[in-house]
């Protein structure tokens, strides 16, 4: 590793260490560690809410995918951040108004039994790991690559990071991390295509030749149908893109960190014109690849494009630049993990020990101990995970968590808050339906089932990529149905229900 | 009080289903014109880039735009609910 390289990794390590100890000393009540205590602005959570998004996919695999295949990489995009009008105008408020701490808070509100908050936390728990693991995964071999550390060091450094922050620090630690990811990152990206656009003297036209002249697919490059040939998966994958962002727990769990549901609007509002503007300029970032390396070089170093984003880096900034860009990818990681991190301990400190195990009566002292030492534990978990993951390709997990989200608590998130019928036999039908239809489809896959390079060597199933077009009306119909086993609740504690997660006038059923 | 309660619900909700409806129909006609009508979508020579791009683009500002009308009409929506509680107390 050069010295440049190691400058900017040791920088960011103080930095975001500094950081921790800061929150650390703040983080003394379960308030704090979970949701900093509401203390955050909108701007600032929308700053969090963008770096706990963009992820290593979103960065370098976007990136990549523009570069290589065009159009096709730009519906990602699109798919990523249409979705926060879903988290917006559905779910956002309603989950400030009824939550404290989990996405377990807001379902329990309406069905508070201990069933329902196994569902919760072990649902929250799967989808935060399934997307922990694989990040992690990814995050080992990009490193190795980018900063030439093994595999293992890698994964050992952003594990024990992770941990550090989310244990010590909280959500405030957290938050903070993503915010400064989220400034560096966007900072990165612009100086980025600023340089492309000097480079071609700020004629698009020019950039549109070159990107032409660079690529293996001509004109049809900027036309769809290089990544996706079949009509069933650009539809599907759409479906799992707009509504899985509304079933991740990393994400809803921002609502409570700020003080009202102005600030939670401002927050949702500031993410979606920085991804927007994130998602422009990867769009020119991967033209830029395309057309000052030339496929065939991006194809070869790496054949998913990932790497894209680094080599035009050093392609036109040499060492320094791609030391600053490999750097920001480092963050990029390391903010994300950090909120799946303090994602999968609320569900299990918070729902599990505090509600199920304690009955609700832990201390706060004992609640924050327990917090602690369920991140370090879930640290400890992902690393061995991703130690032991790291010659298997499970980066394809972190586009299907949002089809298993969209599948399972999106439909029982959305009945609970607006359909009166509904009820606790739907939301455990749904949410059992919903999770094993979308893992069940994974399994069968051609992601996992493949005669040359699958983990099972065998034919697949069925030949969608996606699955979502399946799962997700299975998990709202498996709602559906399992509320007209039940008896509807009677009229007036639905109405106190609904009141207090419409308008935050507290009825009286559930305290926060 | 409570028939109040129930319009202002009922106001917003009718104006959150509509703008769904819109955001949903909006953001599949995409992939939908993308499969069905894919001679308009590679059409260049009326807007000067392929219109495939130009309704790509048109997502990102339907996307702004609708946050930033949601979060004023929610404004007012805060303070009509807000006058409410405090008729109530009194």
């Amino acid at each position: 590793m050069n010295i440049t390289y190691f400058l900017f990794f040791i920088c960011i390590v103080v930095c975001t260490l500094i950081i921790t100890y800061w929150a650390a000393k703040k983080s003394n009540t379960t308030s704090q560690f979970y949701t900093a205590a509401g203390s955050l602005t909108g701007t600032q959570n929308g700053l969090a809410i963008a770096g706990d998004y963009i992820s290593a996919a979103s960065f370098l695999g976007i990136i990549g995918a523009i570069a290589l295949y065009g159009y096709d990489g730009f519906l990602y995009s699109i798919g990523f951040l249409v979705s926060y009008l879903i988290v917006l105008l559905l779910v956002a408020e309603p989950i400030h108004h009824l939550g404290k701490f989990s996405l377990g808070d807001v379902i329990c509100a309406r069905f508070p039994s201990t069933k329902m908050r196994w569902m919760m936390a072990v649902s929250s728990f799967i989808i935060s790991i399934l997307y922990l693991i694989p990040q992690l995964v990814a995050a080992g071999l990009l490193i190795r690559l980018l900063l030439d550390i093994n595999y293992t060091a890698s994964v050992l450094v952003i594990g024990s990071l992770m941990t550090i922050y989310v244990a010590f620090g909280g959500m405030l630690a957290t938050s903070w991390v993503q915010i400064i990811k989220t400034i560096v990152l966007l900072g990165g990206v612009f100086l980025l295509s600023l340089i492309v656009f000097s480079r071609i003297q700020w004629n698009i036209s020019d950039l549109i030749q070159r990107v032409e002249e660079g690529t293996v697919w001509g004109e049809k490059y900027f036309l769809a149908g290089q990544l996706f040939d079949s009509p069933i998966e650009i539809i599907s994958l759409s479906l799992a893109l707009i509504l899985g962002t509304a079933g991740l727990p990393h994400i809803l769990i921002r609502m409570y960190t700020v003080r009202d549901t102005t600030e939670v609007r401002r927050s949702i509002l500031t993410a979606t014109w920085i991804i927007g503007s994130f998602y422009f300029m990867t769009l020119i970032i991967g033209f830029g690849a395309v057309a000052f390396i030339g496929y065939q070089r991006l194809f070869d170093v790496d054949s998913t494009g990932n790497l894209a984003a680094p080599l035009l880096a050093q392609e036109l900034g040499g060492d320094f630049l791609l030391a600053f860009i490999s750097a920001i990818a480092f963050t990029t990681i390391v903010a994300v993990v950090a909120g799946l991190v303090i994602s999968a301990t609320t569900a299990f400190s918070h729902d599990i020990y505090h509600h199920i195990i304690k009955k609700g009566n832990s201390t706060e002292q004992e609640q924050l101990k327990a917090a602690q030492w369920t991140a370090l534990a879930i640290g400890i978990i992902a690393v061995l995970f991703a130690l032991g993951l790291e010659n298997v390709n499970v980066t394809f997990l972190v586009s299907l968590t949002f089809t298993v989200a969209a599948s399972s608590n999106f439909p029982v998130l959305l009945f609970t808050l607006y359909w009166k019928r509904f009820n606790e036999t739907g939301a455990i039908a749904g949410m059992i339906c919903g999770l094993i239809t979308s893992l069940m489809l994974l399994l069968l896959g051609p992601h996992v089932m493949d005669p040359n390079v699958g983990w099972i060597k065998r034919e697949a199933f069925h030949s969608l990529y996606n699955p979502g077009i399946f799962a997700i009306p299975a998990g709202f119909l498996s709602a559906i149905i399992g509320s007209f086993f039940a008896k509807p609740e009677p009229h007036d504690v639905f109405w106190r229900f609904y009141q207090k997660a419409h308008t935050g006038a507290d009825a009286g059923r559930d305290e926060k | 009080m409570e028939k109040l309660f129930h319009q202002y619900i009922k106001k917003k909700q009718r104006f959150v289903l509509v703008s769904v409806i819109c955001i949903f129909l909006f953001y599949f006609s995409l992939p939908l014109s993308l499969i069905f009508f894919p001679q308009l979508m590679k059409n260049n020579k009326d807007f000067h880039i392929f219109f495939a791009w130009g309704y790509a683009f048109l997502q990102f500002f339907m996307t702004w735009f609708i946050g930033w009308v949601y979060t004023r009409k929610a404004k007012y929506w805060d303070e009509l609910l807000e006058r409410m509680k405090q008729e109530e107390k009194r």
